[in-house]
C-alpha cells in the first residue's frame, strides 16, 4: 500500500473537513452552550409584571415608609419611599434585607407548643384554647399576667395593654430603650407633658451628646436624609468615632460616662453668657447655683478630660447658632443613658430657648387611644421593665404566672443575663407572638407567631425621634409564607372569647378608627403616606429643679470602679435591633475587621492595647462584673483610649445559621443600676479588663 | 503603555457615579439594596474579600495617625466602569465589553468561560468569581428578581450600574414618546444610589450638563481611583479630607494633588 | 506475543515487573489528583485556595512554567530542522515527547482552572483579537497539533507497528515532511511564549506585571520567549540524564549536552541583559509613574529574595558556568547550571503569575499570601505523574535515543 506525500496530506485534510461536515461537532457545541448555562441546579427566575407596593418598616426603630418591589405578587426587593417623609427615599440595611427576612429560615412557621424538651406544632385553634384558658383561668387575679412590648408605635399595644387591664393586670411594659427613658425623665423627673421630638430640619446646628444618630438612634434613616442635605451642621461628643462622628463635622471624645458632665460645663456656660437664659423657668436659680459650685472649668476639665477652651468654644457655638439643637441619650439605642445625661442634656436645650420651638425640642402630644379598656399611652409607658425583673429576680415581688412577649427578645437584648434569665425563668407559662425562633421565643411555652410585616395591617404613631406627631400604616403586601397570625386579630378575638368588649371589628377597622380620629386619610395613609400635625404640648409644670433632680446630681459622680476600661456599645442596622438579628444579607456586609469566622471583633487604640498587652488580631476575654466575651482586638485609633468598643447584635444562640453561634452577646457585660432621686433602672457602660487569651497574629 | 491596552472610545451617554466620601456613614444600605436587585447570595459567613461574592464594598479607611488626631472615612467602591477598562481587552472571548449604549462595562455570563484573566487585570478587585454554585436558604428563592438572571459557579460577575434599570427607563421615556437617549435626572439609577440615605451616591450621565454628576465631578474635591494608572473610571469620588483625597491613587513623593 | 518483543531492538530495558511497580507509583500521584479533581468538579473551584484576589495560582504558574521549559522541543526542532544542528539528533526525539506532555499536561491543568471548562472551545468561536490570551489559545492548541504530528512517528517507530507496511509507509512521509512542521512550530511557538509574557505585560492595573513594549507587544512578550528558549534545551538535557541515572545506560552523548548547555548559556546571556535592564526600567520608569516604589511591589513573603534568586542564583550563576567551556565540561557544573537556569525560569513565571496578584495596587488594600490548596497540587502532580508515565512508556517502547545502542556497546 503507497502512500505518497500529496496522498498523506489529502488524507489529513480530508478527514477534517469530513467531520466538521457531519452535524457532530455543530450539534455539540451547541448543546454544550446551552446546558452550561441551565443547570437544572441553578434557580430560574419566573418573569412578571413589576408593582410597587407601600409598606411600612416594623423591625424596630427606626420605623418608614418603604416600598416593596412585587413580581406576580412575589416582594423581590424593598426601597425606601421618596413620598415618606421619614423615609424620603432612603433606607436602612436591615430594611433593604426585609423582604428576604419574609423567608428566614427562623421564621416560626405555625403555632407551637413545649412538649418534652421541643416543641409540637399545634393548631391555631388549640393555640387559642391554651392561651384563653390561661387568661380565663387568671382572670381577676391582680397582676397576674405581664406583657413585653418591643414594638413603641403600634396600636397593637392597647389591644394588648388593654387586655391585660381588663384581666385585672397593669403589668404591660415597653422593651426598655430611649424612648421609655426620656419619657420618665420628661414627665416624672422634669414634671413635662407630651414626649420629646427632635426638629433636626429646622436646625442649624445640631450636638448630639452621644446618640448615633445616623444609624442607630430614633428615625436613623431621616436623620441621615436631613444631614445629607446639608441642613445643618453636625457635631458628635462621644468616645467612638461612630457613623454619626466619621461625617460629623467635629468629633469631641468623650467618654459615655462624662457626657451629662459635658452638659452641665456647657450650661455653666451658657448661664455665665446669658444671665437671663431660661429665667421663666421653674429651678432655674437652683440649677445654676447647683452648677456653679460642681462645674466650674476646672470640675469640667477634670470629670470629660476636655480642655476648657474646647468646652468653651463649644458653648460659644451652641450661643452663637440660630438654632442649636442638643440630642442627649445613650450611646446604641438600649438604655445607657441615666436620668441625669438626658436631664442635664434637655435642660441645656431649654436654657438656650430650643423648647417648642424651629429645629428645638419638641412637644408631642400622646397618640389618641382607640381600645376602650386600655390605659393611656402614658399610663402604658410607666413601666419599668428592668426594675421589674430586679424585684422579681430578687424575690421583692413575685413573678406573673402568665407572661406575653410581642416583637421583642428579653432574653437576647436584656442586659445582666443572670438577674432577667432568673427574673423570666421565675414565670410558670410564657407565650412568644414572635415570627422568629428568637431566644425568648425558644424559652417560651406557647408559640403564636405573628405575621411578618409585609403580610399583616399595622401602624406606626409617631416613632421616636420625630419631629411632630405623625401616622403611617402597614397594609399586607403579600398572603401569608406560613401559618401564622395577625395578632391583634386573635387577641381581639380573645376578648370576645373572654366576654370583653374590644369595641372593633377587626385590628383593620380600629386602624380606620384611628386615622378617622386623627383626621388622617385612610387611603393616602395606605398608599404609603404620613399623615402629620406640628402641634406640640405647651409647658405648665416643667422644673429644671426639685428634690429628686437634687438627690440625682449629687449621685452623679462616677462611682468607683473596679476595672480601668470603659465599655462603648455600639449598634448597627445591618448587625439587627433588639427585635432581630443579622439578615442574611446583613452577614456579608460585615467587613473582616468586624467579624471573622466566629468570632466578633472589639476595637480599641494603639495605646489602649499597648498598655493592656493586646495586638492587633488578639484574641481576648473582655469581663464585667456582670459577665465575659470573647472576642479578637481590631486596632481602631476612631476610640478614646481607654476606651473598648464592642457591638451589639451578634451572639445570638437561636435564629438562624445568619446569626446563630456569630461572636458573643454584648449584653451580657451591661448591669442594671437604679438611680438615686429620677428612680430609674438603666444600663450604664461599664468598666471592663481585657485579658488576653491568645497573642495577636 | 502600548497600543493594544487602548480601546478608548468616547459614548455619547456616559453614565456615571459621584460618590461624596464625607456623607457615607458606612451603614451598608447600598450593598445589601445592590444584593437584592441583582440576585447575589447571602452567605452564612461574614464578608470575606477572597470568597464572598459582592459588587459593591464599604472600605474603611483612616488617615493612619494615632487618637485623638485619627480620622475615618467610608468609601463605597462599585465598578468603576472605566473608560479605559483594564479588563475588557484581556477577556479571550468577548464575555465582556464596553457597552455602546452608556459607557457601562457589561459582563456577559452565558459567555464567560472562566479563566479570570479579568479579575487578574482589574486593580478595584470589582470583579469576583462564582467559587460555588449560588444557594439560597429555602423558601429565598421566591424573592429572586427579574433583573439578572442567576449565576452558575464558574464565571465571574461585576457591578453593571443595574443596567436593567437603564433599559427600563429607556422603555419608560419610549413609551412617554421621549427619547431615551436623553433621560432625565432621577430616571434612571442604580439601587445603591436609591438606597444610600444621605444621598451620598449621585448617579447620573456624567455627559448631560443637566445632570448633577457632571457638575459634582468637576468639583475641585473630585477625585477618582489609581487615576494614574490609565483606567479612566466613570466612578468620581469628593471628599473635602485632604488625606482621603491622597488615598485614591498611590504618590512616589508628597506630590500635588487636585485639591490640596 | 512477548512484551519484550516490544522494546527497540538492541537495547535493554529493566524487567517488567520493576516496570510495572514504577508505573504503579505514577498512577498513586494520579489518584490523588483524581480525588482532587472530582472535589473541584463536585464543589467547584471554592475548594482550592485560588480566590478573587489570587485569580491565578499554582496551576497558571505550572502551566507557564511546563511551556517555558517545553519549548526545548520546538527549540531543538528548530535547531536541527531549519539550522540544521544535525548533533541534536540524539536528543530530538526525546525533546518532542517532553513538549508533548508539557503542553498536554498545561491543557490538563487548563482544565480545572477555567471555571467553565464545557465552554473552553468558546476560546476560538468568540475570540477576541484584542485579547493576549486568545493568541495563546490559538498558538497553543494549533502547537500541540504540531507536537502530536511530530510525536506520532516515533509512535510508529515502535518494532511491532514498524512491521506494518502502511505505518512504515506513513512515519516515512511524516519524516520528510518533519523540517515543515518544525518550522510551523516555531512560529507558532515564538508567539504563544511571547503571548503568555504579554499577557502580564498589558495588565496596566497591575504595576508589578506592566511593562512598556514595542507596537502591541509589551517587553514581558520577547523576555519570555527568550527565557523559555534559554532554558528549554538544558531542560530536555536535566531529563535525558534523569532518565540516564534512573536507567544506569547511557543515552545521550555527553558532547551533545555540552552543546546544548552551550546553546543554553548564550541565550540565558542575552535574556539576562534584556531582562537586567527591563527590571530597571520597571523600576525607574513605570512603578514611579504609577505612583509606586521598588519597595511597595514586595513585602515579607514576596520578597526581594524572589528577584535575586532568579536573577543571580538562576541567571548569572548559571550563565557563567554554561558559557564557559571548562566549567560546563564539568558534568556535576553541567547538571548544576541547568537545573539552576530551569529554576530561574520558574521563579520568574512564578513571581508574574502570583506576586502580581499579590501586591496591593489601592492604597487602602493590603497584601494577601496565597499557597496552594492540596486539590491544586494534586491535580498538579497528576500532571507530573502522566508525563513521567508517557515518558516512561516512550522510553521502553520506542527507539527514543538513536545513539542509545551505540553509546552502551
Amino acid at each position: 500500500m503507497a502512500l505518497d506525500r500529496r496522498g498523506f496530506l489529502k488524507f489529513v485534510a480530508g478527514g477534517v473537513i469530513g467531520t466538521g461536515l457531519t452535524p457532530l461537532p455543530w450539534k455539540l457545541t451547541d448543546d454544550i452552550s446551552i446546558w452550561t448555562q441551565n443547570w437544572p441546579w441553578i434557580a430560574n427566575i419566573p418573569d412578571g409584571e413589576l408593582r410597587p407596593a407601600p409598606s411600612l418598616v416594623k423591625l424596630g426603630q427606626p420605623e418608614y415608609g418603604i416600598r416593596i418591589t412585587t413580581v406576580e405578587g412575589r416582594p423581590i426587593t424593598a426601597a425606601g419611599n421618596p413620598d415618606h417623609p421619614l423615609s424620603g427615599g432612603g433606607i436602612d440595611p436591615l430594611a433593604a434585607s426585609s423582604v428576604q427576612l419574609l423567608h428566614s429560615p427562623a421564621r416560626i412557621r405555625e403555632p407551637m407548643k413545649r412538649s418534652d424538651g421541643g416543641f409540637q406544632a399545634i393548631s391555631r385553634e388549640e393555640a387559642i384554647r391554651l392561651l384563653t384558658e390561661k387568661l380565663s383561668g387568671l382572670k381577676g387575679q391582680r397582676d397576674q399576667v405581664a406583657c413585653v412590648s418591643g414594638d413603641e408605635t403600634s396600636s397593637a399595644n392597647e389591644i394588648l395593654a388593654g387586655l391585660l387591664r381588663d384581666v385585672g393586670s397593669e403589668r404591660f411594659f415597653f422593651h426598655p430603650g430611649d424612648t421609655t427613658m426620656y419619657h420618665h425623665t420628661w414627665q416624672k423627673l422634669m414634671g413635662g407633658r407630651g414626649h420629646i421630638g427632635f426638629d433636626l430640619a429646622g436646625a442649624d446646628l445640631v450636638l448630639s451628646l452621644g446618640p448615633d444618630l445616623l444609624e442607630s438612634w430614633g428615625n436613623a434613616v431621616s436623620h441621615q436624609r436631613l444631614f445629607g442635605e446639608n441642613g445643618f451642621r453636625l457635631l458628635y461628643a462621644g468616645p467612638v468615632q461612630n457613623s454619626t462622628a466619621v461625617v460629623a463635622e467635629r468629633w469631641i471624645p468623650v467618654h459615655g460616662n462624662a457626657l451629662g458632665h459635658l452638659a452641665l460645663a456647657l450650661i455653666h456656660h451658657v448661664l455665665q453668657q446669658r444671665p437671663l437664659a431660661g429665667k421663666n423657668l421653674s429651678g432655674v436659680d437652683d440649677l445654676a447655683r447647683y452648677v456653679r459650685r460642681n462645674s466650674s472649668q476646672i470640675q469640667a476639665q477634670k470629670k470629660t478630660g476636655l480642655s476648657q477652651e474646647t468646652i468653651r468654644g463649644l458653648a460659644r457655638e451652641l450661643l452663637e447658632a440660630k438654632r442649636p439643637l442638643v440630642i442627649p441619650g445613650s450611646l446604641a439605642g438600649g438604655c445607657g443613658a441615666s436620668g441625669f445625661d438626658l436631664y442635664c442634656g434637655l435642660s441645656l436645650n431649654l436654657l438656650l430657648g430650643r423648647l417648642n420651638t424651629a429645629g428645638g425640642l419638641q412637644c408631642i402630644p400622646e397618640p389618641p387611644k382607640v381600645v376602650r379598656g386600655a390605659p393611656s399611652w402614658s399610663e402604658m409607658r410607666q413601666g419599668d421593665l428592668l426594675s421589674e425583673l430586679r424585684r422579681i429576680a430578687e424575690g421583692s415581688t413575685s413573678a406573673p404566672e402568665l407572661m406575653l412577649f410581642y416583637e421583642s427578645n428579653p432574653m437576647y437584648s436584656l442586659p445582666d443575663k443572670e438577674l432577667t434569665h432568673k427574673a423570666l425563668e421565675a414565670v410558670p407559662y410564657k407565650v412568644s407572638f414572635s415570627q422568629f425562633m428568637d431566644e425568648t421565643a425558644a424559652s417560651c411555652d406557647l408559640l403564636l407567631p405573628h405575621h411578618y410585616f409585609l403580610e399583616r395591617f399595622d401602624d406606626a404613631f409617631t416613632p421616636f425621634s420625630s419631629p411632630s406627631a405623625n401616622y403611617s400604616v402597614a397594609q399586607p403586601v403579600v398572603d401569608p409564607v406560613h401559618a401564622t397570625q395577625s395578632v391583634p386579630d386573635l387577641l381581639l378575638d380573645l376578648y370576645r372569647e373572654l366576654a370583653l368588649d374590644p369595641g372593633h371589628a377587626s385590628y383593620e377597622a380600629l386602624l380606620k378608627e384611628k386615622a378617622r380620629i386623627l383626621g388622617a386619610d385612610w387611603k393616602d395613609l395606605l398608599s404609603g403616606g404620613m399623615w402629620h400635625n406640628s402641634t406640640v404640648v405647651s409647658q405648665s409644670g416643667l422644673e429644671l429643679w426639685n428634690d429628686r433632680i437634687r438627690r440625682m446630681l449629687d449621685k452623679s459622680r462616677d462611682g468607683t470602679d473596679e476595672y480601668q476600661v470603659h465599655l462603648v456599645p455600639q449598634s448597627n442596622r445591618k448587625t439587627g435591633t433588639p427585635q432581630t438579628a443579622i439578615p442574611p444579607f446583613g452577614l456579608k456586609t460585615l467587613r473582616e475587621e468586624e467579624l471573622e469566622g466566629d468570632t466578633f471583633f472589639v476595637r480599641l487604640n494603639r495605646q489602649t492595647a499597648r498598655k493592656n498587652g493586646v495586638g492587633e488580631g488578639s484574641l481576648v476575654k473582655i469581663s464585667s462584673p456582670e459577665g465575659a466575651c470573647r472576642a479578637r482586638v481590631s486596632l481602631d485609633e476612631g476610640v478614646m483610649t481607654d476606651a473598648v468598643v464592642i457591638p451589639l447584635g451578634f451572639g445570638h444562640t437561636d435564629w438562624d445559621e445568619f446569626s446563630r453561634g456569630k461572636g458573643d452577646n454584648a449584653q451580657r457585660l451591661f448591669g442594671i443600676r437604679s438611680e438615686p432621686g429620677s428612680g430609674m433602672a438603666y444600663c450604664p457602660s461599664p468598666r471592663v479588663r481585657i485579658d488576653k487569651i491568645q497573642a495577636a497574629r | 503603555m502600548s497600543e493594544s491596552m487602548q480601546i478608548h472610545e468616547e459614548f455619547e451617554i456616559k453614565w456615571g457615579m459621584v460618590i461624596d466620601v464625607d456623607k457615607c456613614t458606612g451603614c451598608g444600605a447600598c450593598q445589601i439594596a445592590c444584593q437584592a436587585e441583582n440576585n447575589i447570595p447571602p452567605s452564612t459567613q461574614s464578608f470575606d474579600r477572597l470568597q464572598s461574592l459582592h459588587w459593591l464594598f464599604v472600605y474603611k479607611l483612616d488617615n493612619g495617625l494615632p487618637y485623638p488626631d485619627s480620622d475615618i472615612a467610608y468609601l463605597p467602591r462599585p465598578c468603576m466602569q472605566c473608560g479605559n477598562p483594564s479588563c475588557v481587552t484581556v477577556c479571550p472571548v468577548v464575555a465582556t465589553t464596553k457597552e455602546e449604549e452608556g459607557a457601562i462595562v457589561s459582563q456577559i455570563y452565558p459567555r464567560c468561560i472562566g479563566c479570570r484573566y479579568c479579575m487578574a487585570a482589574c486593580p478595584y478587585h470589582s470583579r469576583v468569581f462564582n467559587w460555588f454554585d449560588p444557594q439560597w436558604p429555602k423558601g429565598m428563592e421566591k424573592t429572586l428578581t427579574p433583573y439578572a438572571s442567576v449565576r452558575p459557579r464558574g464565571v465571574v460577575e461585576k457591578c453593571t450600574f443595574c443596567h436593567h434599570r437603564f433599559q427600563l427607563a429607556k422603555r419608560r421615556a419610549r413609551a412617554e414618546g421621549r427619547n431615551p437617549h436623553h433621560l432625565r435626572e432621577g430616571e434612571y439609577v442604580t439601587a445603591c444610589a436609591e438606597a444610600c440615605p444621605t444621598g451620598a451616591i449621585v448617579f447620573g450621565d456624567l455627559k448631560n450638563s443637566h445632570h448633577r454628576v457632571h457638575q459634582l465631578a468637576q468639583s475641585e474635591y473630585a477625585f477618582r481611583l489609581l487615576e494614574r494608572l490609565g483606567t479612566d473610571p466613570q466612578v468620581y469620588y469628593l471628599s473635602r479630607r485632604s488625606w482621603v483625597r491622597r488615598q485614591g491613587d498611590n504618590h512616589v513623593q508628597k506630590d500635588q494633588q487636585r485639591g490640596e | 506475543m512477548l512484551e519484550e518483543e516490544l522494546i527497540p531492538q538492541g537495547v535493554r530495558r529493566c524487567s517488567l515487573t520493576k516496570f510495572g511497580a514504577w508505573i504503579g507509583v505514577l498512577l498513586l500521584f494520579m489518584l490523588w489528583g483524581l480525588c482532587a479533581a472530582f472535589l473541584i468538579y463536585g464543589f467547584g473551584l471554592g475548594v482550592t485556595n485560588l480566590n478573587n484576589y489570587f485569580a491565578f495560582g499554582l496551576w497558571i504558574a505550572i502551566d507557564l512554567i511546563v511551556i517555558a521549559l517545553g519549548a526545548g522541543a520546538f527549540f531543538s526542532g528548530f535547531l536541527k530542522y531549519i539550522l540544521g544542528i544535525d548533533e541534536l539528533k540524539s536528543i530530538i526525539n526525546l525533546a518532542v515527547v517532553v513538549g508533548f506532555v508539557c503542553y498536554t499536561g498545561a491543557l490538563m491543568l487548563l482544565a480545572f482552572e477555567i471555571g467553565q471548562p464545557l465552554r473552553g472551545w468558546f476560546g476560538y468561536w468568540h475570540a477576541n483579537v484584542h485579547s493576549m490570551l486568545t493568541e495563546v489559545i490559538f498558538c497553543i492548541t494549533c502547537y500541540l497539533i504540531v507536537l502530536s504530528i511530530e510525536f506520532v512517528p516515533i509512535i510508529l517507530e515502535n518494532r511491532q507497528i514498524h512491521k506494518i507496511p502502511f505505518f512504515r509507509n506513513l512515519a516515512h512521509n511524516f519524516h520528510i515532511t518533519m523540517p515543515l512542521f518544525a518550522a510551523v512550530g516555531t512560529f507558532l511557538s515564538f508567539f504563544h511564549q511571547g503571548s503568555l509574557g504579554g499577557m502580564f505585560g498589558v495588565l496596566f492595573g497591575r504595576p508589578f506585571a506592566l511593562r512598556e513594549g514595542f507596537f502591541i507587544w509589551p517587553w514581558t512578550f520577547f523576555l519570555f520567549i527568550l527565557s523559555a528558549i534559554a532554558s528549554g534545551p538544558v531542560f530536555i538535557m536535566l531529563i535525558s540524564t534523569i532518565m540516564e541515572k534512573a536507567s544506569g545506560r547511557k543515552l545521550v552523548p555527553f558532547s551533545t549536552k555540552k552543546l546544548l548547555g552551550k546553546i543554553s548559556g548564550l541565550l540565558l546571556c542575552v535574556y539576562l541583559f534584556f531582562r537586567i535592564l527591563d527590571v530597571w526600567a520597571w523600576a525607574s520608569g513605570i512603578l514611579p509613574k504609577t505612583g509606586f516604589t521598588f519597595d511597595e511591589m514586595f513585602n515579607q513573603f514576596y520578597g526581594q529574595w524572589l528577584l535575586w534568586l532568579e536573577l543571580g542564583v538562576g541567571g548569572i550563576l548559571p550563565a557563567i558556568i554554561l558559557v564557559t567551556p571548562s566549567l560546563r565540561a564539568r558534568s556535576g557544573l553541567l547538571y548544576t547550571a541547568a537545573a539552576l537556569a530551569c529554576l530561574g525560569v520558574v521563579v520568574n513565571r512564578y513571581v508574574f503569575a502570583v506576586q502580581t496578584l499579590a501586591v496591593p495596587v489601592m492604597p487602602f488594600d493590603q497584601w494577601f499570601t496565597y499557597l496552594p490548596h492540596w486539590t491544586e497540587w494534586g491535580t498538579t502532580f497528576m500532571m507530573v505523574g502522566y508525563s513521567a508515565l508517557v515518558v516512561s512508556l516512550a522510553y521502553r517502547y520506542l527507539p527514543l535515543f538513536p545513539k542509545e545502542r551505540e553509546l552502551n556497546a
